[in-house]
């Protein structure tokens, strides 16, 4: 799934705002930026105070926070620790970002020893690996408040995590289908590929052809073909996929080498495509510039780890946060493009 | 003078000629797979007319000639006796370094080129070094590069593609004569390398080699420095494949090759060549690296289920493989 980590969720949550109401109501004591050193274990205690006009008036003031993540070269996660860094730096958090070189579970658990062994007062952490869940539980048994991002742990698992931030597949499934209903007028077919069979492209291959068959029930649908992560053998399977049916009027594909695939098929087949495919890495960003590729659905990886921090700050400061938050994964098109080329820009990938 | 040969059979029969002919033809080792894959054609272009359109033809075309330029230094390394499981990766390897000399250090992109098809090169001297000299088995040798080269190509890379490159690269990409230009590198590659392994010295030592290597040793043949050289070459054809998808892209893509390693071994297979070593031919390869991609394009034009495809592809190759035992072993060749 994290070829897929593009994208862009368009406002924050609202924690703060539900959280200064339950302030409010609650009127949590506040500790001070006094105890801002005693750093280690303390991500419980509560911080707030509530201010005259009712608003949160919480020090987090030196605390320390990590996000402690997989791959630091990668693009992708050098988004989501902007998007850490910067809001934690914003609400003046001390931040500190723990990456690894690869994906090796192993090297996160090392990390976040290192995170608890220095001092934390909360963490952000893509559960991304199944052995990632004990250090979790532990860091959680231990007081430290923990907000999981972008793939959501299984229910089956009591972690104690405070917060689960994960984008849908099922939402951005249905909403792609009704940006190419729309699009295509509501006639025609439309070609669906996947990256792989796993259950996140599934989700959101079964909720798009759902969702067009509710909105556009004249629309057929073409049951998903495994477009693979192989440029050129994707590219010659979509080509294979458009002679099959001449009546091809959009494809979806819900991995990241779509945009690219469907864009180089319907050159090759000299077909007018509707495509929409996902991540706004640079390659895709400039295919819908150019119209080759009519969207890319956006998962909100930068606004994901920046409501991370908020939601850390509103645990710390003693507030209730939703156990489970399901990110929005906007569509990107050319009206709002140059807003994830900015954001690109911003995060320096 | 015509003189009109007639075949008397034991029974007292006569063959007919057309019958000596059709003999004749099967003993080629080429006409199994070339068979199957006349049989496949019809097939699907009966199920669907649209397979046989002309932009599948030549996205199919285009696709085999990233995979054969690979399929060629595989197909003489395996017929050397040792075969390479890193070509994938070398293919990465190859687009990555190209896209990164080209666009971050302003290398001219033939240089880009020549520097990336050279570390190509240079990885299979190592597999080959390896394998040959230091003795360890190509399989665990190779395997390590597979890994080894896919790692650095996202090292270098860092993690993603390699973008914006040149405009000029597009000229790598560019149609001549009506198509593009990989075809072309494809086709005189193996042009080249058919002529190489049927009429060159190089070609029989290959042979020879693959064949018995001890053998080939007392008849003075160096059996190492002819399988460092297959190992080299298909390590440089593998670099320059990945150079030449990376300009269809228009970016250098870690994930360029990714399983071409084990597709394209079982083309070559398929297309008559033995993994024991010493027997098949170009021909034969890249009729087998044409036949699996014309099955896997049928299969999706066909509207066959996806999850089946897999299924029906490796049945499929059984099936070419044993049809193709049953005609060697009644018509030899």
């Amino acid at each position: 799934m994290w070829e897929q980590d593009r994208g862009r969720w368009p406002r924050r949550l609202t924690l703060l705002s539900v959280a200064a109401a339950l302030v409010a109501l609650t009127a949590t004591g506040c500790g001070s930026s006094d105890d801002s050193g005693d750093s280690a274990s303390t991500g419980t205690q509560s911080a707030a105070s509530t201010t005259a006009s009712g608003e949160k008036d919480c020090s987090i003031e030196g605390k320390k926070i990590q996000f402690v993540a997989p791959l630091k070269s990668n693009p992708t996660m050098q988004v989501m620790a902007a998007g850490f860094e910067q809001r934690a730096e914003e609400l003046g958090f001390d931040g500190t970002v723990l990456m690894s070189d690869d994906a090796d579970p192993q090297k996160i658990l090392a990390l976040g020893q290192q995170a608890m062994t220095q001092g934390s007062d909360g963490m952000v952490i893509p559960p991304y690996d199944a052995a990632l869940y004990p250090f979790i539980k532990q860091a959680s048994d231990q007081g430290i408040p923990i907000i999981t991002t972008h793939s959501s742990v299984p229910d089956s698992e009591d972690l104690g995590m405070k917060q689960d931030i994960h984008p849908d597949p099922a939402q951005y499934g249905a909403e792609a289908a009704r940006a190419i209903g729309e699009q295509i007028g509501g006639r025609g077919t439309v070609a669906v590929t996947q990256g792989g069979f796993n259950p996140i492209e599934n989700a959101a291959a079964e909720s798009f052809a759902a969702a067009m068959k509710e909105q556009y029930p004249d629309v057929k649908v073409l049951k998903s073909q495994e477009e693979g992560f192989e440029p050129a053998a994707a590219i010659s399977k979509a080509v294979s996929v458009l002679q099959s049916d001449d009546t091809i009027a959009a494809a979806y594909s819900t991995t990241g080498g779509g945009p690219k695939t469907w864009a180089g098929a319907a050159d090759q087949a000299k077909r007018d495509l509707t495509i929409i495919g996902m991540d706004y890495t640079r390659p895709n960003l400039d295919l819908v510039r150019s119209g080759k590729v009519y969207a890319v659905v956006a998962q909100p990886i930068y606004e994901e780890h920046a409501d991370a921090v908020d939601a850390l700050k509103a645990v710390i400061c003693g507030e209730e946060v939703e156990a489970e938050v399901s990110a929005e994964s906007p569509l990107v098109t050319q009206d709002n493009v140059e807003e994830y080329f900015d954001l690109l820009d911003r995060t320096g990938t | 003078m015509l003189v009109r040969r007639v075949r008397v059979t034991p029974g007292g029969q006569h063959d007919a000629p057309a019958r000596q002919l059709l003999h004749a033809a099967l003993r080629v080792p080429e006409v199994g797979i070339l068979l199957a894959l006349v049989v496949a054609v019809a097939v699907f272009a009966l199920v669907n007319p649209s397979f046989v359109a002309w932009a599948n033809i030549e996205s199919n075309v285009r696709t085999i000639a990233f995979i054969g330029i690979v399929g060629v230094g595989q197909a003489m390394l395996i017929i050397a006796g040792e075969f390479d499981l890193s070509v994938g990766s070398v293919a990465a390897l190859g687009a990555v370094v190209a896209a990164v000399l080209m666009s971050d250090h302003g290398l001219p992109i033939p240089l880009a080129v020549v520097v990336a098809v050279a570390l190509g090169i240079t990885v299979g001297l190592v597999n080959g070094l390896l394998t040959v000299k230091v003795g360890l088995p190509a399989l665990i040798v190779t395997l390590g590069m597979l890994f080894a080269a896919r790692g650095l190509s996202y090292v270098i890379s860092g993690g993603t593609e390699v973008y914006p490159l040149p405009d000029g690269v597009k000229t790598l990409s560019d149609r001549v004569l009506g198509l593009p230009m990989a075809i072309w590198v494809f086709a005189a590659i193996a042009i080249v390398a058919d002529l190489v392994m049927r009429r060159s010295g190089f070609g029989r030592r290959l042979y020879a080699v693959g064949g018995n290597r001890e053998a080939a040793q007392l008849a003075g043949i160096r059996a190492d420095r002819i399988k460092l050289a297959a190992f080299m070459l298909t390590g440089g054809l593998a670099a320059l494949a990945g150079v030449l998808v990376m300009a269809q892209l228009g970016s250098g893509d870690p994930q360029i090759g990714m399983n071409w390693e084990l597709a394209v071994i079982a083309a070559v297979v398929v297309g008559g060549i033995s993994l024991r070593g010493g027997v098949g031919s170009i021909a034969g390869a890249l009729l087998g690296v044409l036949f699996l991609q014309v099955v896997s394009s049928g299969l999706v034009v066909s509207g066959v289920e996806a999850t089946l495809q897999p299924v029906a592809v490796g049945t499929v190759m059984i099936a070419a493989l044993g049809l193709d035992q049953v005609r060697h072993r009644r018509y030899g060749g």
